[in-house]
């Protein structure tokens, strides 16, 4: 039996829980994506769906600062080439722009040094036959290199021929003997072509369909930036293929085997990433990068093709050739806030750290609403950790402080930052797998340090210390084939 | 299985803290160190199966020790300050 007496009517009790539902819905709405009702009104377009702990900043205002007077359009500059890769003899024939160029001598020491760091951190690592480690391993990293950047196989078993892919391609008139082109595959139709119109959306409402598109392709992360006269002098004068870059007044790209023509329309840029397998990227070993790097290659370019036909049938032209054919590959992807600059100079993602393979920036005619740089302090980390630096066996990850100059022969000068020395650097499997911020969110701690380290660097040299005493990191290769059930792609895409 | 482990869990926090509140006058900082306790246990649990989702078996392990430690520590504490309330009925 009720001993108290309510004064609340039944209809005012039902008032009183429809408001307090609108409001905690209202709550729920806004609460994952802004701080405050400013930011709610200032944001760039809900198709970031950025962690809490990620802060976005002014538009051209990355945590990297940048000094714009110091910054003219260059031509691209291969840092090195070694004679195991295979585009080495094409870009020998087209007198591709290299620095370095490697004899056989010159990269065997350096698989004598990558081998003894292997044995070192994984005692019983034996390079093998082809020195990336046991048979398992070596069949895995070679299959992973069937497409890799979108290159034809030399030669290729095809319906029982074993046919010289590349040459016979070159000979009907493929330039480099890949899949990549500027203007992509043109295999679909346009909309025009098929007595239709352009998808028209408004500019928030194109990003949200390149996003879709892009993750159904295999992309994840989406920005875009407007290209204006500073973004234009990131663009190379000469490609890595030795293709003149211009801009003219033409409808469509053209693309000749000594020239590309952007149409002056194409003043978006379209900003995506792709991350690398994780637990491969972790435990890569020997003589070059490994399986999950080159898979990722393949995975970025067919990605890449697809998505520039994806576009082309909605009416509008996604431009660029390899990821940085265009500029250099993270420097649009830092201020379009894919992420930071690192101090190993991979752009580090606030979820996937730098296991992020491709920060791929198109230039495109479709209409776009650019989004802002962002700091979650990944760079005031780097200060203070350098894991990668001391884990680089070539001392090519510069330790110390942030520079302005230009001091190596790839970097550009015009920002302050830690430019790794690619003259030095063999593409390695190492540096990538050491990076804190490459944490699987398992267990709760580390949203508990990501959290923090966005708003409290005091405590960036404890987290550093814990990382190493907690044994993240880099693993064993042997463990992947033992111990680990991977997910399939070697991507866990819950997060 | 997660529901029903935390319907469990909820129903069985729910009847210590009416049992606790029947027995005696719990201080605030008493609850403060027990909550925290607690957190710290179900942090140790979290971060051992989480780590080893992320195939982090070393990680787990450490981190289950600190955290599991410091969950035994404040729990201790806060029993032992209940202890020392003068017993009432």
């Amino acid at each position: 039996m009720l001993n108290f007496h309510s004064t609340l009517t039944r209809k005012d009790f039902l008032k009183g829980i429809g408001l307090a539902g609108a409001g905690l819905g209202a709550a729920s709405a806004v609460t994952p994506m802004f701080h405050d009702l400013d930011e709610l009104v200032a944001s760039t377009p809900s198709t970031r769906n950025l962690p809490w702990f990620v802060k976005e900043r002014e538009h051209g205002d990355p945590t990297t600062p940048i000094d714009w007077s110091m910054i003219q359009r260059r031509p691209y500059t291969w840092a090195r080439m070694d004679p195991s890769l295979p585009v080495y003899d094409n870009l020998k024939a087209i007198g591709a722009p290299v620095t370095r160029w490697l004899d056989w001598a010159d990269k065997k020491a350096e698989d004598e040094i990558l081998f003894a760091k292997a044995r070192e951190e994984f005692p019983g690592f034996e390079p093998g036959i082809d020195g990336f480690g046991d048979l398992r391993t070596t069949a895995l990293t070679h299959a992973s290199e069937m497409f890799a950047f979108g290159q034809f196989p030399q030669k290729m078993n095809l319906g029982g021929n074993m046919v010289d892919l590349v040459p016979a391609i070159r000979a009907a008139g493929g330039y480099l003997g890949s899949t990549d082109s500027y203007a992509g595959p043109k295999i679909v139709h346009t909309p025009e072509e098929m007595g239709g119109t352009k998808y028209q959306g408004t500019p928030e409402d194109n990003l949200r369909t390149l996003k879709a598109g892009i993750r159904y392709f295999g992309g994840e992360d989406v920005g875009a930036l407007e290209l204006d006269d500073n973004l234009k002098k990131l663009i190379f004068t000469v490609d890595q293929y030795g293709k003149t870059l211009e801009f003219g007044d033409v409808e469509e790209c053209v693309e000749t085997p000594r020239q590309v023509i952007i149409p002056n329309k194409c003043k978006y840029i379209f900003l995506w990433t792709m991350r690398q397998p994780y637990e491969w990227t972790r435990r890569q070993s020997g003589r070059f990068e490994g399986a999950a790097t080159e898979t990722s290659y393949e995975r970025a370019y067919n990605t890449k093709a697809h998505f520039q036909d994806f576009a082309r049938g909605l009416g509008y032209q996604m431009i660029s050739a390899g990821n940085n054919s265009l500029s250099p590959a993270g420097a649009w992807a830092v201020l379009g806030g894919l992420g930071e600059l690192s101090r190993a100079s991979y752009v580090n993602h606030p979820l996937y750290g730098i296991t992020v393979r491709v920060t791929w920036g198109f230039l495109t005619d479709m209409p776009l609403p650019p989004s802002r740089p962002i700091d979650f302090g990944a760079r005031k980390f780097c200060e203070t950790c350098g894991i990668c630096a001391e884990a680089c066996p070539f001392g090519a990850i510069n330790p110390g402080e942030p520079t302005w100059k230009d001091d190596n022969a790839f970097g550009n000068a015009g920002f302050l930052g830690w430019r790794c020395d690619y003259t030095k650097c063999p593409h390695c499997p190492i540096c990538q797998g050491t990076c804190p911020f490459n944490s699987h969110p398992g267990s709760f701690i580390h949203d508990i340090v990501k959290g923090t380290v966005s708003t409290t660097p005091v405590f960036n040299s404890f987290f550093k210390n814990m990382e190493k005493s907690f044994k993240y990191g880099r693993k064993n290769p042997a463990t992947w084939w033992d111990e680990v059930d991977d997910y399939p792609y070697g991507v866990d895409t819950s997060y | 299985m997660i529901y029903w482990i935390g319907v469990l869990s909820g129903v069985g926090l729910a009847l210590l803290v009416n049992w606790l509140k029947k027995k005696t006058t719990v201080r605030w900082y008493e609850w403060l160190i027990g909550a925290l306790g607690l957190l710290s246990g179900i942090g140790a649990i979290q971060h051992y199966f989480g780590s080893l989702v992320e195939n982090e078996p070393e990680s787990a392990w450490m981190g289950f020790l600190v955290f599991f430690i410091l969950a035994v520590v404040l729990l201790a504490t806060s029993w032992a300050l209940l202890r020392r309330h003068p017993q009432s009925g």
